[in-house]
């Protein structure tokens, strides 16, 4: 890991701009404008934003020939 | 000479005699775009002036003997300093403002001060980045923001013991947000404990007193910090509170929590939905979540190379590399899956052969000893139950709950 970091540093001047800016921080809430941020979050329906259930029982069809794929591609083992 | 500056003097005299703390606050917003106007102004009309003395000189007669009479000419002369593009000496102005200014704080009985306190916290951190910024160009040593650090410190203790009166207590957490955003860009960490321990504290005002964007900001520095301690049901619970209490209308905030939100949720066994990652443009995670619904390491350790450099800004890629455990508990379960539509009879007994080909079969090639390290390494940490028979080259699955939840997995390194 603190090799991949270093060499992540010095790789760094070709890579795009990060989403999360340079410097992390959270912004301020408008200091002049005190209504922003400081009423109560939203309280409107929400879409579903989480999935809990995804680790399910199904195998799926594509992993299936995905796996016999793979092994008619192997020498007999 | 300039109006716009005698009544910028005029209207701070007033603002202390009349106790109007969201006007002072105003007044002493380094921002304010009219302010900095007038000062500029009254600079033109007089290049060789020297604004603390002018300031303390006006003042004189209205302010004498109050901490005021030391802060404005302080403040003026930071003003004056910034709008000579010199930030270094903007803060040593501003600097000199902050002691006078505790002395009024806690003179203060009416807790009026509040507001401004706000603005001073707020303006002694912004020219302490600039200072710092303008010494790392200069080649010179940049410590404001360190020196910043112990500027903050001393209005948190003055907050804190609100001298006079309770009230004054509901300056501490705007504060200590503050005191965060300095230390986590100093890389300083550990010193958000003290902090942490006194928000919990008993002597402390009930959390929901504090303004709403005031707690947001809290509970998204505590749950990142949370996240560094690797106790990630604390980051799911204060990001989550940062998540949802966070004003819709702050939607680069809300992005912000939603982005570490997101990898301890999934850490924790939860994927956000294809719609939070668009609403919230957070498509860098799209192929993470896609290789946890498949078990497909391989698409996870692209996605994580891609997006190293990244990943490692933001804090989130040691994070992030943890969902591996979870992506070979994917794969590895739907081998079990499917080798029990294949010989029901010996369902439980998964030859490691077969998890060994669906790896080969996304390219990531074994040896079986590694093959077999990786699934003992699942069992140790609780994502499968059962054991491994080296003999066999056969895993072992228990009866019951052989794939317990991932939110009961052991995700820290012993």
């Amino acid at each position: 890991m603190v090799d991949k970091a270093a060499e992540a540093k010095k790789k760094a001047p070709e890579v795009e701009a990060p989403v999360v800016e340079e410097e992390d921080l959270f912004e301020d809430f408008a200091l002049e404008d005190e209504s922003v941020g400081v009423q109560e979050g939203e309280k409107e329906p929400e879409l579903p934003l989480w999935e809990a259930d995804w680790d399910d029982e199904d195998v799926g069809r594509d992993f299936v020939e995905q796996l016999k794929s793979e092994i008619s591609r192997r020498p007999s083992k | 000479m300039s109006r716009a500056f005698n009544d910028y003097l005029v209207a701070l005299s007033s603002a202390v005699a009349r106790q109007d703390g969201a006007q002072l606050k105003e007044l002493l917003n380094i921002n304010n775009s009219a302010v900095l106007q007038a000062v500029s102004e009254r600079a033109r009309s007089q290049p060789s002036w020297n604004p603390a003395a002018t300031v303390r000189q006006q003042l004189r007669q209205s302010l004498s003997g109050t901490p005021w009479e030391e802060l404005f000419p302080a403040h003026v002369a930071a003003l004056s300093a910034l709008l000579e593009r010199k930030a270094g000496e903007a803060y040593t102005h501003i600097v000199a403002s902050v002691q006078p200014f505790i002395k009024a704080f806690r003179e203060d009985t009416d807790a009026w001060l509040i507001a401004p306190m706000y603005v001073m916290v707020h303006n002694v951190r912004l020219l302490a980045c600039q200072a710092d910024d303008e010494a790392t160009r200069l080649g010179r040593k940049s410590d404001a923001l360190e020196n910043c650090g112990t500027q903050l410190q001393k209005c948190f203790s003055a907050a804190v013991q609100g001298a006079g009166n309770k009230q004054k207590k509901l300056a501490t957490l705007e504060i200590i947000i503050t005191l965060f955003k300095v230390y986590f860009r100093l890389n300083t960490l550990r010193l958000c404990k003290n902090l942490i321990n006194a928000v919990n504290s008993r002597q402390f005002l009930p959390f929901e007193e504090f303004p709403a964007s005031q707690r947001v900001t809290y509970k998204y520095y505590t749950g990142r910090l949370a996240i560094f301690d690797e106790n990630y049901d604390l980051a799911a619970r204060d990001l989550s509170y940062a998540f949802e209490h966070c004003h819709r209308s702050a939607a680069t905030n809300k992005a912000r929590c939603a982005y570490y939100l997101i990898p301890v949720k999934m850490l924790l066994g939860e994927l956000p939905q294809q719609a939070m990652l668009d609403k919230f443009g957070l498509h860098d995670y799209s192929p993470i979540v896609k290789a946890m619904k498949e078990g497909s390491v391989e698409g996870l350790d692209r996605c994580l190379q891609e997006h190293q450099i990244r990943f490692i800004q933001a804090g989130t890629y040691l994070l992030l590399e943890k969902l591996k455990n979870s992506v070979y508990r994917r794969l590895f379960r739907r081998v079990a899956l499917l080798h029990k539509e294949q010989e029901p009879a010996k369902a439980a007994q998964v030859p490691l052969v077969k998890f060994q080909v669906a790896l080969a079969s996304q390219g990531v090639e074994m040896e079986m000893d590694e093959v077999e390290c990786i699934v003992a390494n699942m069992i140790y940490r609780k994502f499968v139950k059962g054991y491994v028979s080296h003999q066999h080259r056969v895993a072992v699955l228990s009866k019951a709950d052989p794939f317990p939840p991932l939110s009961t997995v052991t995700l820290t390194d012993p």
